[in-house]
């Protein structure tokens, strides 16, 4: 008892970390993937590995103990015939595995899953949180999302849709799971879907140019009921306006198409959640959307809630980001598939959006970063610039 | 409520004990206790500076001794440590009293105090220095305000001339706040307790005491406007984790210890060392209904005192203490959070390292030389005393580490000088103090993302604090004036301190203390 204190605890040693990768089953026999990104975060330093894998889609690492995030990723160029014409379309392959314990020597092995990147349509800005009026008070109808053509081709914006993903408390496990754990092929959205009018080549956006989609597309900084401490969505391209809803209509901005999802009388406005809201946007084939919305079967009473919602087909969906909401335990309502990571913002009435990284800049075009993993494709706790694409 | 409550308790206490005591005086005419009546006291016994309770009967207690004071503490300047505040502003009641009852000895302390810590960033925990650097805060700071309420007893029992039997108990509690947000709640409570006996052959002691402490700290963050602000877990050596979140945190701390004291009590000299040590976990917890640990603290701490006491110190006093003190300080830290699983509900168990090594050492001799005049005055008496102290810490990122060594001594000494006048008796002190560290660096790593979890400006300022040559030098004066309440002389007193310290740190910092007490020493 009365000895003098010494060293009896040995300094905290690194393991090795080896990972192999492969090509998914139904490519080159599921062979071993070289020269993949391979990414691993600490979960609790934040401090990121990154290797290529070699000829045998292996790496190795030395790491500390702890939780990883360990994402996977190779951009591949291949050749397709699309309307009869030879395409070259790049194809991802990924995969994201999610605190993965690393407490001895570990060896990994990890198949990936490939998606081809539409190159089209994507989610350039995120804004939910909503700001704050000068009493303090919480304001949340200057919400927007900002899509962006990031091809080099011009595409129509008409006929695409924007939904908000049923969300309950991200920090508890998601109840609509299949039962072994796995994502179902639907994505349950919930409130309303907006749906860009238009015949088909009435709003074309040109390579490099973005829309923007607001809650209120007003200027919420002059409104007598505004917020001047919000934003100024007076130039928007479209509003979420809804009849007989809570904003008014801004005669000057095109209102997107509004399918109502609810069933009992609900809000009368599209639903973000200010904490943390996953989305996506989607096509419907051939634009048949009385076929799609009109069918009650694609509509289910979410587990554990009376929220009615309609069934997305993941097949169907462009673009897609998880966010949850601000907490250390999270659980993804987006597949891997969609958004194999996720991004969180500081939460309710803090005025920050989140934004796409710029990969790089081409003869002047902005290409903005799209590995299908929002962990890495952006940043967050922005201050909210919507219709501006910044170059850096 | 509760501090009237208090207040109110103390004050019946503290008049019955008043009452008991004078009605076993039996010389109500004369003084029970002066200025100086208390040090000399302690200065003439080497068994003061001992753990052990049952040393309370070593003291030489001719009757009882007590004191009553309000006080007023004003420390502000520039330097400072990093969580500490600008300006340290503390104002209470204090009072203590020593008296022997038959075999019985007993000692006891109450003191309620307000403390108001301005321009505070950094810390929303009670105490930001005590060897725990896991603390959490934020860097809006403020005003910090915090009360304090702290009792402590001691009885010593003379069994008889071999077995002297002694406990002493301490409970202290505090809260703390600030009014502006974000505001930390805290609520703080400590009790100790600690059993002893000396036994006693001839001239020579053996001593035994154990040593029992409880400690927790709630913390809780209010927001009186909904926002969301950034709250810093500090982990030592600057590092930290940031969150949004308001969780509750506790802190509980566990301290199982003890000490051995050997005597000796001849004609040449008297001398008590004591050897103690004790280890003490302190684990932190954040959350309410499944509390997730950020922490486990141990602490192994080693001490060793030994005072001597040269010739008989009747006239003269010649007192020289050593001491040595080592410390052990490891951070448990889980590596793998606790997380809810998804098929069960349940939270899966958490892998832990040592993260945080912290070792020092503190050697340092000081010696007392003082003329008496009585056991309630002296004539004069001066106190020279140096101090080595060594350090090396370690955050480690595994591989890669924070890592800091620190060495520095200090050097202090006192003149003080008693006067007894018509008029008062007064006492008036110089003193100085000189410390430089030597030896010392600190290496911060290199990674960049490892980098941005480490408060540079924290490590620096602090290694600073203490590595850059400081200098200190004070005045104090005491005036003690005899007055005679309900036919017993007492002393109205006031004493007043200034203490002025000068660093070498970057632009040259200072810092002022200002020390009022005025009281009765009855």
């Amino acid at each position: 008892m009365f000895l003098f204190a010494c060293e009896k605890y040995d300094i905290p040693q690194t393991y090795d970390f080896d990972i192999s990768v492969y090509y998914p089953d139904s490519l080159f026999n599921a062979a071993p993937l070289p020269n993949a990104t391979i990414e691993i975060v600490n979960k609790q330093t934040g401090r990121k590995y990154s290797q290529f894998s070699d000829e045998n889609g292996n790496v190795h690492f030395e790491v500390r103990g702890g939780l990883y995030d360990i994402s996977v990723s190779s951009k591949q160029n291949y050749l397709f015939e699309i309307d009869g014409k030879p395409t070259y379309k790049d194809i991802l392959f990924h995969e994201t595995v999610f605190d993965r314990k690393i407490l001895a020597a570990t060896q990994l092995t990890l198949q990936t899953t490939l998606t081809i990147l539409n190159s089209g349509f994507v989610i350039s800005e995120f804004y939910n949180s909503g700001s704050r009026t000068p009493e303090g008070e919480s304001y949340s109808r200057d919400q927007f999302i900002e899509i962006y053509n990031n091809s080099d081709i011009t595409l129509f914006a008409d006929g695409l849709c924007f939904g908000n993903v049923w969300y309950k408390n991200t920090y508890t496990p998601n109840p609509l799971l299949n039962p072994d754990g796995s994502f179902p092929s639907d994505i349950a959205c919930w409130s309303y879907i907006a749906v860009i009018p238009g015949s088909g080549t009435d709003y074309p956006i040109d390579p490099g140019e973005s829309f923007v989609i607001a809650q209120s597309a007003i200027n919420h900084r002059d409104d007598p009921n505004g917020n001047p401490n919000s934003i100024d969505l007076s130039g928007s391209d479209f509003e979420l306006f809804i009849e007989d809803g809570r904003y008014v209509d801004n005669p000057g901005v095109a209102n997107a198409n509004m399918i109502q999802v609810h069933e009992r009388p609900f809000a009368n406005v599209m639903v973000f959640n200010v904490h943390g809201q996953s989305s996506i946007i989607f096509r419907i084939p051939d634009n048949n959307f009385q076929a799609f919305f009109g069918n009650a079967e694609n509509y289910i009473i979410a587990t554990g809630s009376t929220d009615r919602c309609v069934l997305v087909p993941d097949s169907w969906i462009i673009d897609g980001i998880e966010n949850p909401e601000l907490n250390p335990t999270v659980y993804k309502r987006l597949p891997n598939n969609i958004d194999s990571g996720y991004i969180q913002h500081r939460g309710k009435g803090e005025k920050v959006s989140i934004k796409r990284k710029v990969q790089k800049v081409v003869d002047g075009r902005v290409i903005l970063m799209d590995t299908n993993n929002s962990s890495n494709d952006f940043l967050t706790n922005q201050e909210p610039t919507p219709g501006i694409i910044e170059s850096e | 409520m509760n501090r009237i409550k208090h207040i109110t308790f103390f004050l019946i206490v503290l008049v019955a004990l008043f009452n008991v005591c004078r009605a076993n005086s039996s010389d109500p005419d004369s003084l029970r206790a002066s200025l100086s009546t208390e040090s000399i006291l302690l200065l003439k016994s080497p068994w003061s500076v001992s753990d052990n309770a049952a040393g309370l009967q070593f003291l030489e207690l001719p009757h009882r001794i007590g004191r009553v004071s309000v006080f007023y503490n004003d420390s502000k300047g520039d330097y400072h440590l990093f969580q500490q505040g600008r300006e340290d502003l503390q104002y209470g009641f204090y009072t203590n009293g020593y008296t022997h009852l038959k075999n019985w000895n007993f000692y006891g302390d109450f003191s309620y105090y307000s403390q108001v810590e301005k321009e505070s960033r950094w810390t929303d925990v009670m105490e930001s220095y005590n060897d725990n650097p896991y603390t959490l805060g934020d860097d809006i700071g403020g005003k910090y305000i915090k009360e304090y309420f702290d009792m402590n007893a001691k009885a010593a029992w003379h069994a008889n001339e071999q077995l002297n039997v002694g406990f002493e108990v301490n409970y202290q509690t505090g809260v703390g706040t600030r009014r502006k947000d974000p505001r930390p709640v805290n609520k703080a409570t400590d009790f100790r307790f600690k059993p002893g006996i000396v036994y006693s052959i001839n001239k020579f002691n053996v001593g035994l005491n154990l040593k029992i402490e409880t400690a927790k700290e709630d913390i809780e963050v209010e927001l009186v406007a909904d926002s969301t602000y950034t709250f810093y877990h500090f982990k030592g050596l600057g590092v930290f984790t940031s969150s949004y979140e308001r969780d509750l945190r506790t802190q509980e701390a566990t301290t199982f210890g003890g000490a051995l004291q050997f005597g000796y009590n001849g004609s040449a000299f008297q001398n008590m060392t004591e050897i103690s040590f004790f280890q003490k976990e302190t684990d932190i917890k954040r959350g309410v209904s499944v509390p997730l640990q950020v922490v486990l603290l141990e602490n192994f701490q080693t001490d060793v005192n030994s005072v001597f006491l040269f010739g008989q110190p009747e006239q003269t006093v010649k007192r020289l203490k050593l001491s040595f003190n080592d410390k052990h300080i490891y951070g448990h830290e889980p590596v793998v959070e606790p997380k809810q699983v998804q098929e069960n509900y349940q939270w899966s168990t958490a892998a832990k390292y040592v993260l945080y090594w912290h070792q020092e050492n503190t050697v340092s001799a000081n010696y007392d030389y003082y003329k008496l005049v009585n056991n309630n005055h002296y004539n004069w008496g001066m106190t020279v005393g140096g101090e080595l102290y060594t350090s090396e810490s370690s955050y480690y990122f595994v591989p890669e580490k924070n890592e800091q060594q620190l060495k520095y001594f200090s050097a202090n000494a006192a003149v003080k000088k008693e006067m007894l006048t018509s008029f008062a008796d007064l006492i008036f002190e110089i003193n100085g103090k000189y410390q430089k560290g030597f030896d010392s660096y600190y290496k911060l790593v290199d990674e960049e993302t490892l980098l941005k979890l480490t408060n540079t400006d924290f490590v620096e300022n602090d290694f600073e604090y203490y590595n850059a040559a400081m200098s200190e030098i004070g005045a104090k004066i005491g005036i003690g004036k005899r007055i005679k309440m309900y036919r017993e002389w007492m002393q109205m007193y006031l004493n007043a301190n200034y203490t002025k310290q000068y660093s070498k740190m970057i632009n040259n910092p200072d810092r002022t203390y200002i020390n009022l007490q005025f009281g009765i020493n009855f």
